[in-house]
C-alpha cells in the first residue's frame, strides 16, 4: 500500500478523478480539491480544501503554492496524481520537487491536444497521460486508458 | 423533467435562452435550469444559479433528459445514470469559453451511446422536439478498467 495524494479542481476534473476510486481505495489516499464540501463525499479518507487559482490570478497561485507545500510536507505522499486543472499542476510540480512520483492525467475534455496545464506538466510528470489514443500518437503523451 | 445545466464556471445564455423560449411554447413540460453566472434569467423554467452536490445528484436522478454544455462532469454523470444528454459546445467567438475545445470533445464523445451532439441551438430544438429518438447510454468499463490496471502497475513497480 502506498500513500497517494489525489488532486482535482471541483467539477469535471474531480468527477474524472473519482472514477479512479477502485485504485485509490486500495491505497492510503488523501484527496485535495477546490470545494470544501467534497470532503464528506470521500470520507473516511482525508481531504484538504484549497483555493481555486489559475494563470490569471497570480497572487492566488502563490497562496495556493504555500498551502500545497504545507499539505505535501504533512502527507508525504509516494505518488501525486492529478486530473488538473492549474491547482493540480501546482501540487504535481511541488510534489516532484519533494520526491514523490507524479502522474498527470489530462482531462478527457481535451480531445485534440493537452490542456495548457497539461503541457506545462510534461517535465514534472513521471507519467504524462492523455485520455485519447490519437492525441498520444501525435504528441509525446502516453495513453493508458480513459475514465469513460 | 428536462434538466438544463451550464456548469460551475461560466454562464451560457445562448443555451438557457433557447431552451427557455422553447419551453414557453410547450403545453406540459417541466424544466429545471442551472444557469451559473449567466445574465439571462429564464421565465418558463424553474432555475437556480448553482446546485449543491446533493441537489445536483437528486435532480439528475429525477430528470428524463439533460441539455448541457460540453462539460465533463455533466456528461459523465448523465452517462453513468443512463440519461440521454444533448451537448451544445461553448464557442470562443461568443465569448463562452477561452477556446473551442468543447467542440472537439462534444464530437468525440457523441460516439458514446447516450451522448447527442448539437452543433447549434437549432439542433438542440430538433432533439427537444423528438425526445423519443434520444437514448440514454450505459458506460462500458473496459477503458476505465484498463486505466486503473495500468496505474496500479505503475504504482506497484515504480513507486
Amino acid at each position: 500500500m502506498k500513500k497517494i495524494l489525489a488532486v482535482a479542481s471541483f467539477g469535471g476534473h474531480w468527477i474524472q478523478l473519482r472514477r479512479l476510486a477502485p485504485l485509490f481505495d486500495r491505497h492510503i489516499t488523501t484527496y485535495v480539491s477546490t470545494e470544501k464540501m467534497l470532503g464528506k463525499t470521500v470520507s473516511p479518507s482525508d481531504f484538504y480544501g484549497v483555493i481555486d487559482a489559475a494563470k490569471e490570478t497570480k497572487l492566488k497561485l502563490l497562496w495556493l503554492s504555500c498551502n500545497a507545500l504545507f499539505i505535501l510536507l504533512r502527507v508525504r505522499p509516494d505518488v501525486v496524481i492529478t486530473t488538473g486543472a492549474a491547482p493540480g499542476l501546482v501540487f504535481l510540480v511541488l510534489g516532484k520537487i519533494l520526491g514523490s512520483k507524479t502522474i498527470w492525467l489530462d482531462s478527457i475534455a481535451n480531445a485534440e491536444e493537452l490542456s495548457l496545464s497539461g503541457k506545462l506538466a510534461k517535465r514534472w510528470a513521471d507519467l504524462w497521460l492523455t485520455q485519447w489514443s490519437d492525441v498520444a500518437e501525435r504528441t509525446e503523451a502516453s495513453y493508458l486508458g480513459r475514465v469513460l | 423533467m428536462i434538466f438544463v445545466t451550464v456548469g460551475t464556471q461560466f454562464g451560457f445564455d445562448r443555451l438557457t435562452k433557447a431552451v427557455d423560449v422553447w419551453a414557453s411554447a410547450q403545453q406540459r413540460v417541466e424544466c429545471f435550469a442551472q444557469i451559473g453566472g449567466g445574465d439571462y434569467e429564464p421565465r418558463s423554467m424553474e432555475w437556480k444559479r448553482y446546485l449543491e452536490p446533493e441537489e445536483f445528484e437528486r435532480i439528475f436522478e429525477e430528470c428524463d433528459l439533460v441539455v448541457a454544455h460540453a462539460g465533463m462532469g455533466t456528461i459523465i454523470t448523465a452517462l453513468l445514470k443512463g440519461k440521454p444528454v444533448i451537448v451544445l459546445p461553448r464557442l470562443a467567438r461568443f465569448s463562452e469559453h477561452r477556446n473551442d475545445h468543447q467542440v472537439a470533445t462534444a464530437k468525440k464523445l457523441s460516439s458514446l451511446e447516450g451522448c447527442h451532439f448539437a452543433a447549434d441551438t437549432e439542433d438542440v430544438l430538433r432533439y427537444l422536439n423528438s425526445p423519443e429518438a434520444l437514448q440514454g447510454g450505459c458506460l462500458k468499463a473496459d477503458e476505465l478498467d484498463g486505466l486503473i490496471g495500468n496505474l496500479e502497475f505503475f504504482i506497484k513497480n515504480s513507486v
